[in-house]
């Protein structure tokens, strides 16, 4: 069940310091810090991403870019709500931060009826800059979504996803982080929830394109029901690009009956003097630790509840409001129970 | 006041008989020593007792106050006012300490009567501090990260929490230094207002300088093979146990013999080390 309309009306309303897209118009910003830029068209940038795998060539109906300028400290987090409220969502962002920037993005992804979705994100992290990205999506059953986010890392840039992938929509969303400088770094995190007969494929790749360059994945997922549920990370360290660092960690449990949950963690690596992990742990709720709540008198569903409430501490860990962390939780309620 | 029956019970895992006739009453009011080297089945007793669901009970009965805990859930039992103290709690990531006991607590009230969340966090600080653990105990996760002694310090805190009316300590002792066994030790001592029925699991006499125990049995075999009152503590204290195996002609007092139980640990070994 998708998040029903007025919590979203609420939670929209209630937040300081927010763009928000309806149909791809920007039709309101409250923006405290005024050197923030804002353009309705992509800045031209195809050359950075376009050795990427990417079967995502639709080109996007409407387009924004956002510059941070150089030196520039955004201390509050920027709240981008992208709304498809009579058509489809189908939009592109560029997010830039010049050298030395630091922003905090929180990106909204909601749809009010049964569509598809085609959203892109691409960001340039110039030299020291660092970006925190949050993601959250919200669709109707029956959508289908094709979600793309991209980060380019410069020296010493670091990128930080944590992608909440909570929608009812089929959907594809790719992460790829391309670190492209000396000591550029980059997490990526997706926590997905599926649920009903929804059929999600989560695919990040971090590119090590640089030496000494860090790159973490993690996926943390929750099937229930009849849905599927695939990640598939990718850890690239091309040749020459030594003492980078590429690891990842899946982590998942199935609730429904019917339902799969895969993890295919992958390393190519062409280089030797590198550090490189992955591991996988998919499968029940941990039977030890379900006795051990219930065992204070949980029941069972409140005893399960908390511990996939405990997959959402990586979100809740970059969620700096209430207000959308009490949002996120009815979210994921919804998708469990 | 309640009262815990343990009659003839067996129980066993893997197709493997540990619990082989154990009989045992605690009252409120009442506590109880169960002694024993390892290997003998006292935390197999503490886990059937529970509930947990690796166990088989084949053949006996557990009442609490009359009423049939083997037909209850786990949290049923603990509802019933059980409370067992693990020996090896699980670590939970993500699920931190105060959102897991206020949902414990909350599940004991019904709906019109749920805790105020400032009555349970006062009362949950204050049982904080009376354990000397540290102030950001509530918000770290659930046993996640923690030593051994931290372990065994939040387990006797849920139990100040919850207010059990039988609980049941399973070598709490163990991974405690002596300034953090007397912390436990009066919290425990605390908790014995004449309602309270305690059963100690220990295989050292030391927890016994720090909580009185009434009653001291000694589990070899999968059962209890020998009670008695404080003489037998110091007995065992000052004579370890070779002269109860010696009295009863007792050869080996586990449950299972050696090389089998190499064998079962051999397997907990590797599936760890899938799970890593
Ligand atoms: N989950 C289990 N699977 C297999 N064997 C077990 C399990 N739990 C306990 N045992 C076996 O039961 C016997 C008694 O163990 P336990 O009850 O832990 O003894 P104690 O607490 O007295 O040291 C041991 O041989 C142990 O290997
Ligand atoms: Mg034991």
């Amino acid at each position: 069940m998708a998040m029903n309309k007025e919590a979203f009306n609420e939670l929209i309303d209630r937040l300081d310091n927010v763009l928000i897209f309806e149909d791809g118009h920007l039709i309101k910003q409250t923006l405290s810090d005024a050197s923030i830029t804002i353009q309705d068209k992509n800045a031209p940038l195809n050359a950075l991403f376009d050795n990427t795998d990417d079967d995502l060539r639709i080109p996007a109906d409407t387009a924004s870019t956002i510059t941070i300028k150089k030196n520039h400290v955004v201390e509050a987090p920027i709240y981008i709500i992208y709304r498809g409220k009579t058509t489809s969502l189908n939009h592109k962002t560029t997010i830039l931060l010049e050298s030395n920037a630091q922003a905090n993005v929180f990106e909204y992804l909601y749809n009010d009826t049964i569509s598809t979705v085609n959203f892109t994100s691409e960001s340039v992290i110039d030299t020291n800059a660092n970006l925190t990205y949050t993601s959250l999506a919200s669709m109707p059953k029956d959508s289908a979504a094709v979600i793309k986010r991209s980060a380019y890392v410069k020296r010493y840039g670091q990128v930080t996803y944590t992608n909440a992938a909570f929608s009812d929509a089929v959907t594809k969303q790719d992460n790829h982080i391309i670190l492209a400088g000396e000591y550029a770094s980059g997490t990526a995190k997706t926590i997905a929830l599926t649920s009903d007969k929804q059929e999600t494929l989560i695919k990040t790749v971090v590119e090590h394109k640089a030496p000494k360059t860090e790159g973490f994945i993690e996926h943390y997922g929750v099937a229930n029901d009849e849905s599927t549920l695939l990640f598939e990370g990718i850890g690239k360290i091309h040749k020459n690009m030594k003492r980078s660092n590429a690891r990842q960690s899946n982590k998942g449990v199935v609730l429904g009956d019917k339902a799969r949950l895969d993890a295919n963690p992958l390393l190519l690596i062409d280089e030797y003097d590198v550090e490189a992990s992955h591991g996988a742990a998919i499968g029940q709720i941990d039977e030890d630790q379900l006795y051990y709540l219930m065992s204070r008198g949980l029941s069972q569903k409140d005893a399960e509840r908390l511990i996939i409430n405990g997959y959402l501490a990586p979100l809740n860990d970059v969620l700096k409001n209430d207000l959308l962390k009490e949002h996120v939780q009815a979210l994921l309620n919804s998708k469990i129970q | 006041m309640a009262i815990l029956k343990i009659e003839n019970l067996h129980a066993e895992v893997e197709g493997k008989e540990i619990l082989k006739g154990v009989t045992l009453t605690i009252e409120g009011g009442e506590t109880h020593a169960i002694m024993g080297p390892n290997g003998t089945g006292k935390s197999t007793l503490a886990s059937v007792i529970m509930g947990h669901p690796r166990f088989e009970v084949t053949k006996g009965t557990i009442t609490l106050d009359g009423k049939d805990v083997l037909e209850m859930s786990v949290d049923e039992r603990a509802r019933a006012g059980l409370f067992l103290a693990m020996q090896a709690p699980s670590e939970v990531p993500g699920v931190t300490n105060s959102d897991f006991i206020k949902t414990a607590m909350n599940a004991r009230l019904d709906d019109d009567n749920k805790l105020s969340l400032f009555k349970f966090i006062r009362a949950y600080d204050k049982a904080v501090k009376e354990l000397k653990m540290s102030d950001d105990l509530p918000h770290r996760y659930l046993n996640e990260g923690f030593s051994g002694g931290e372990k065994k310090r939040n387990e006797i805190l849920q139990m100040k929490m919850l207010k059990p009316s039988i609980a049941i300590l399973d070598e709490i002792d163990s991974g405690l230094d002596v300034d953090a066994l007397k912390v436990v030790g009066d919290n425990v001592t605390e908790m014995k207002n004449g309602e309270l029925g305690l059963l100690l699991i220990t295989h050292y006499q030391r927890l016994l300088d720090y909580i009185n125990a009434d009653m001291v049995h000694v589990m070899m075999q999968g059962r209890i093979v020998k009670s008695g009152d404080t003489e037998l503590m110091k007995k065992i204290d000052q004579n370890g146990y070779d002269w109860i195996k010696e009295e009863l002609g007792i050869d080996d007092e586990r449950v299972v013999p050696e090389e089998e139980e190499r064998i079962i640990l051999g397997q907990c070994a590797t599936k760890e080390a899938l799970d890593e």
